[in-house]
C-alpha cells in the first residue's frame, strides 16, 4: 500500500511541477508588478512609490470553493458501500498559476442490497490541496488538483452498534465505531467564469481512502480497509470582496462606506466566516465529540430540509447558552467585517439555519433557531460593545497587548479578524463618537464572594438542602437611556454575568438587556422618561433551577432626582417571550425527533413583566430591586398530545423571582455588597397523573465589590445647564 | 514543453492514478436470505398505573423489527421505548441506554418499524403515565434480510 501511495503522489506532482515551470506566461500578475503606472519613474531608486492598485484591479488572492458530488464506489468497502455523495468547502490562496488550500469534504455512502434503506455511512475528509490552473485567462479555465489528508469513515447504521456498548456510554454518543485513516485524490475540472468573483466549477473526482481494517461481520462480509470513489461534481468558485479577506483597508474602495472603527463593508468574507465556523465546528465535532449526529453529508442535509423543524432535547446549557454564543459568533463575523447591527442579525439567522440544516444529522429544531438567531444577535452585540470598550487603537506596548487579548477573549471572532487584517498590531484612530467606543455614561460592578442557596425547596422535596458556593458577579451598563446623545440599537445595554465554582456549569447567570429603539418623552435635551423597545436574553442555570429565553419588551425607563447628585432610576418592561425554557417535572416525555437524552426542561412562549429600581448616589448604585414575572405556556415538554387528539394535557409555568441588593461603600470605589434573591415556580399540569409542583429557592450573596458609575459624578444642575444653556447654573463650580 | 504536449501527459497521469487505486474490481455484496417474518415476542400483561415494565427479547438473525403495542382504555397513556439490552428503567433515566425508538401516543395502537438491526438482545420498556392500570399487548416481528427494507413498505 505504501508503494502505491508513493507512486501515486510522485506521478501526480511531477507533471504539475512541470506545468508550473512551463506556463508562467499564463499567470495573472498584479498590474503594478508588470508595469509601473503612468507618471511614475521606473528607476528602482525612485522615492515615489507606485500607488497600490485598487481592490478591483488586483488579481484575487484568496478564494473559496463549494462543490457537490455524486458517483460510484470501488475497492474493498464497495462490498457493502455504494453511491457516494459529497459536499465540500475549500479555502485557497492563489500563487501564480497555483492555488494552495485546505478543505473539508462531508461525504456518505448508502449500503448495498439488502440494506439499501438503512442509515448511511459518513466519510469525512480533511485535506490539503494543490491546484494547477492550466489556463488563467478567458472564461474557460481548466485545472488539475491533487489533494491528501485525513479520512474518517463512520457508520450511522444500527447494524454496526457495538455489543456491548462502550464503558461510560451516554445516549447521544455514537453507538458505532469510527475508522480513521487517510485519503488522496485527483480532480481534473474546469471553471466557467461568470463574473469577476464567481465561476461555475465542473469537475470529476477520483479518490482513494484507507482507514484500516473494519469488521463487516454484522452483514456477513469479510473485513474491509480501503475503497475508492469516483464522482462527477458541480460547484462554485468565489472570490469574496475581490479576494482580500478581513483586510478592510485593502479589500474595499478607499472612499466606500466605513463603520466607526474604519472597517469597510466586507459582505463576502462575513458570509465566508459564517460558513467556515459551521463547517469547522461540524468537522471537529465528528472527531472530538464522537456523537451520533455528526456524520453529515448532502444526504442528511436534504433529509433535514425535507423533515422541517421540530424540537430537540439537548442540555439546557447547549440550547440556551452555547447556541446563543455560536449565534454571536455568526453575528460578529458580520459586525467585525464592517456591517451594521441589523444586517449582522441577518447573518446570525442565516448561520443558524445553515447549522440546523447542515451541521448535524439531527432534524432542525425551532428552539435552536430562536436561541441562535435572536439570542445570537443579543449576545453578539453585547460582546461587540464590551470588546469595543476594551480596545484602544492607539494604545502601545504592554497595555495594547492586554487590550487586544482582553477583546479577543470577549469576542474571539472580532479578535481573529483584527489579527488577520493586521489591526491588532497597527496604530490608528479609535472611533470619534464615544458611543461607538466608551460611552460617557455607564456602570460596572465586579464582586467576589459567596453564594448560599437553598436547593431542594419544592413540594416534592422539602429538605431545604442549603449549599454554599464561591461566586463572581459582573454587572455592566453601556450607556444611559437618558443622557445618550445617540439612540442606535444597544446604545443602552445592561448585562449581568455570574460565575460560580462547584455548580454543574461555571456560567450560572447571563442576562442581557439592550434597547433596540428608544424615544425620549418630554424634554429631548434632558429627558427623565424614555420609552423603549428592549431585547432581553435570559440564562439562569444552576443545580436548583433552569430558566431562560429570548423576549422582546416595551419598556418605560424613568429617573427621579432626589437631590443634585442622587436619583432613583426605574424600568418597567412588558415582555413577550418568543420561546422560554424552564425546568419541569415531566419534561422527559417531550416529543423530540431523535432521542438523544431525556430533557428536564419545558419549552413554550409566554408573556411577563420585568421591573427594576436603582438608587444611584454620585458615582455608585447603592440599592437595587428587581422583580420578574413570567408565564410560559408549554409547547413542548410536559404536555401530552396537545391539540393532536381528543386526549391530551396542558401545562403552564408561572415563574417569579425577586432581588434586593445593597452596596455599602468602604473605600473609594470599593465596598461590601449583599443581595437576597428568591426563585418561585408554580407549575400547573392538566393531566391528572401529573402532580402540580411549587418550587421555591432562596439565595443569598455576599461579596466584596468594585463599583463605579461612569458619568455619575456630574451634578444634575450642571448637566442640565450644559444641555439647556442656563448661564446662571453653568457658573456653579 | 508546450501546452499541447502536456495534455496527453495529464491524461496519462489520470489513467495511472486510476490504475493505482486499489481494488478497482467490484466485490460481491452482502449475503441475503429468503423473506422470513418471525414473531420474536408476543405478550399481554397488566401495567399498573404510574409504573413501567421491561420486557426483553432476542432476535436470532439480522433484520428489522416491527413493534406494535396496544392497550385497553383510550384514556391510558403508554410510552414505548425500544433499546439495545441491557436497558433498565434506571439506566434509561440517566441516559445510559442505546435508544432505538421512543414512541408516545397518539396514535393508539403504537406501531413502529425500526431500521436494520444486528442480531442480539433488546429491551422494551412500557411506561404507564396514567394513574389507572391497563393491560398492554405487545407483538414484535422480525423481518429477515430477504424482506423489503423498512423504508420500502
Amino acid at each position: 500500500m505504501k508503494r502505491t501511495l508513493v507512486l501515486f503522489g510522485g506521478l501526480a506532482l511531477w507533471p504539475l511541477a512541470a506545468l508550473a515551470q512551463t506556463e508562467v506566461d499564463a499567470v495573472e500578475e498584479p498590474a503594478h508588478e508588470i508595469a509601473a503606472p503612468a507618471g511614475v519613474s521606473e528607476h528602482p531608486s525612485s522615492e515615489s512609490p507606485a500607488p497600490e492598485p485598487s481592490s478591483t484591479e488586483r488579481p484575487a488572492r484568496w478564494g473559496l470553493n463549494a462543490n457537490l458530488g455524486a458517483g460510484g464506489a470501488k475497492g474493498e468497502f464497495s462490498s457493502l458501500l455504494q453511491r457516494p455523495i459529497s459536499g465540500e468547502l475549500n479555502l485557497f490562496r492563489t500563487q501564480g498559476p497555483w492555488r494552495f488550500g485546505l478543505g473539508i469534504s462531508f461525504g456518505s455512502f448508502n449500503m448495498r442490497k439488502p440494506y439499501v434503506n438503512g442509515l448511511e455511512w459518513g466519510l469525512q475528509q480533511d485535506y490539503l490541496s494543490a491546484t494547477r490552473m492550466l489556463r488563467s485567462e478567458g472564461s474557460f479555465r481548466p485545472y488539475l488538483q491533487v489533494r491528501g489528508g485525513l479520512a474518517r469513515l463512520h457508520p450511522r447504521s444500527h447494524l454496526f452498534d457495538q455489543q456491548p456498548l462502550p464503558e461510560g456510554f451516554v445516549l447521544g454518543d455514537s453507538t458505532t465505531k469510527a475508522a480513521n485513516g487517510f485519503s488522496v485524490g485527483v480532480i481534473p475540472g474546469f471553471e466557467w467564469k461568470l463574473n469577476r468573483s464567481v465561476a461555475l466549477d465542473l469537475s470529476a473526482s477520483f479518490s482513494h481512502f484507507d482507514v484500516g481494517s473494519y469488521d463487516l461481520a454484522p452483514v456477513g462480509l469479510p473485513p474491509a480497509s480501503s475503497g475508492s470513489t469516483f464522482e462527477g461534481r458541480i460547484g462554485l468558485r468565489w472570490h469574496p470582496d475581490n479576494g482580500y479577506p478581513a483586510g478592510p483597508r485593502a479589500s474595499v474602495p478607499a472612499d466606500g462606506p466605513r463603520d466607526a472603527w474604519g472597517l469597510g463593508r466586507n459582505y463576502g468574507w462575513a458570509a465566508a466566516e459564517v460558513l467556515a465556523i459551521n463547517w469547522v465546528a461540524a468537522a471537529s465535532n465528528e472527531y472530538l465529540r464522537n456523537g451520533n449526529l455528526n456524520q453529515v453529508s448532502p444526504r442528511s442535509w436534504w433529509s433535514n430540509i425535507k423533515e422541517g423543524f421540530t424540537y430537540d432535547d439537548n442540555e439546557f446549557r447547549t440550547n440556551q447558552f452555547i447556541h446563543s454564543y455560536n449565534g454571536g459568533a455568526y453575528f460578529n463575523s458580520a459586525r467585525s467585517n464592517g456591517l451594521g447591527f441589523w444586517t449582522s442579525a441577518g447573518y446570525a439567522a442565516a448561520g443558524a439555519f445553515f447549522w440546523e440544516c447542515c451541521g448535524e444529522t439531527h432534524p432542525m429544531s425551532y428552539n435552536d433557531m430562536i436561541a441562535t438567531s435572536i439570542g445570537g444577535f443579543t449576545m453578539g452585540e453585547m460582546t461587540y460593545r464590551l470588546s469595543s470598550e476594551i480596545l484602544g487603537n492607539q494604545a502601545k506596548g504592554t497595555k495594547r497587548v492586554f487590550k487586544e487579548i482582553g477583546a479577543f477573549v470577549v469576542n474571539p471572532v472580532r479578535g481573529l479578524n483584527r489579527l488577520i487584517s493586521g489591526r491588532t498590531t497597527s496604530t490608528y484612530d479609535s472611533p470619534t463618537d464615544p458611543m461607538d467606543w466608551r460611552p460617557p455614561w455607564g456602570s460596572t460592578l465586579l464582586g467576589v464572594g459567596v453564594r448560599i442557596v437553598g436547593q431542594d425547596a419544592t413540594t416534592k422535596n422539602t429538605d431545604n438542602d442549603t449549599q454554599t458556593y464561591g461566586n463572581l458577579i459582573f454587572d455592566h451598563s453601556y450607556g444611559n437611556p437618558f443622557d445618550n446623545p445617540r439612540r442606535k440599537p444597544f446604545d443602552n445595554m445592561d448585562m449581568t454575568l455570574q460565575l460560580t465554582s462547584g455548580e454543574k456549569n461555571p456560567v450560572t447567570i447571563l442576562r442581557i438587556r439592550g434597547d433596540l429603539w428608544e424615544k425620549p418623552l418630554g424634554s429631548k435635551e434632558f429627558p427623565n422618561h424614555v420609552f423603549a423597545i428592549t431585547q432581553f436574553y435570559d440564562y439562569m442555570n444552576n443545580n436548583t433551577f433552569e430558566f431562560g429565553g429570548q423576549s422582546v419588551a416595551t419598556s418605560l425607563l424613568s429617573r427621579f432626582w432626589l437631590s443634585d447628585t442622587a436619583r432613583v432610576r426605574t424600568r418597567v418592561s412588558a415582555l413577550v417571550l418568543s420561546l422560554g425554557a424552564v425546568n419541569s417535572d415531566y419534561a422527559d416525555i417531550a416529543k423530540v425527533a431523535n432521542r438523544e437524552r431525556l430533557r428536564e426542561y419545558d419549552y413554550g412562549p409566554g408573556v411577563g413583566v420585568d421591573t427594576q429600581a436603582d438608587l444611584v448616589v454620585s458615582a455608585q448604585t447603592l440599592l437595587t430591586f428587581n422583580y420578574r414575572f413570567q408565564w410560559i405556556s408549554v409547547s413542548n415538554g410536559s404536555i401530552y398530545s396537545k391539540g393532536v387528539s381528543s386526549l391530551g394535557s396542558d401545562a403552564n409555568h408561572y415563574v417569579q423571582y425577586g432581588l434586593a441588593r445593597v452596596f455599602i461603600p468602604i473605600f473609594r470605589k470599593f465596598g461590601l455588597g449583599a443581595d437576597g434573591f428568591v426563585f418561585l415556580r408554580k407549575s400547573r399540569y392538566s393531566e391528572p397523573g401529573f402532580e402540580n409542583i411549587d418550587q421555591r429557592n432562596p439565595r443569598l450573596r455576599v461579596f466584596l465589590a468594585f463599583n463605579t458609575y461612569r458619568g455619575g459624578n456630574r451634578r444634575r444642575s450642571e448637566e442640565r445647564a450644559n444641555r439647556l444653556g442656563d448661564p446662571a447654573v453653568q457658573a456653579v463650580p | 514543453m508546450t501546452r499541447s504536449r502536456l495534455r496527453p501527459l495529464v491524461a496519462l497521469l489520470c489513467a495511472l492514478v486510476l490504475g493505482q487505486m486499489s481494488g478497482c474490481s467490484s466485490p460481491s455484496g452482502p449475503p441475503s436470505s429468503d423473506c422470513v417474518r418471525e414473531t420474536v415476542f408476543s405478550s399481554a400483561r397488566p401495567i399498573p398505573g404510574s409504573t413501567q415494565v421491561i420486557q426483553s427479547f432476542t432476535t436470532p438473525t439480522t433484520g428489522w423489527l416491527h413493534v406494535a403495542v396496544d392497550w385497553v382504555s383510550p384514556e391510558t397513556i403508554i410510552r414505548m421505548v425500544l433499546a439495545q439490552a441491557p436497558c433498565s428503567p434506571d439506566q434509561f433515566r440517566v441516559n445510559a441506554c442505546n435508544v432505538i425508538s421512543d414512541q408516545f401516543p397518539p396514535p393508539k395502537p403504537l406501531e413502529v418499524s425500526t431500521t436494520w438491526l444486528r442480531p442480539g438482545n433488546y429491551d422494551l420498556i412500557l411506561a404507564n403515565f396514567t394513574t389507572a392500570g391497563d393491560i398492554a399487548s405487545v407483538k414484535v416481528t422480525l423481518m429477515s434480510t430477504g424482506c423489503p427494507g423498512p423504508g420500502a413498505q
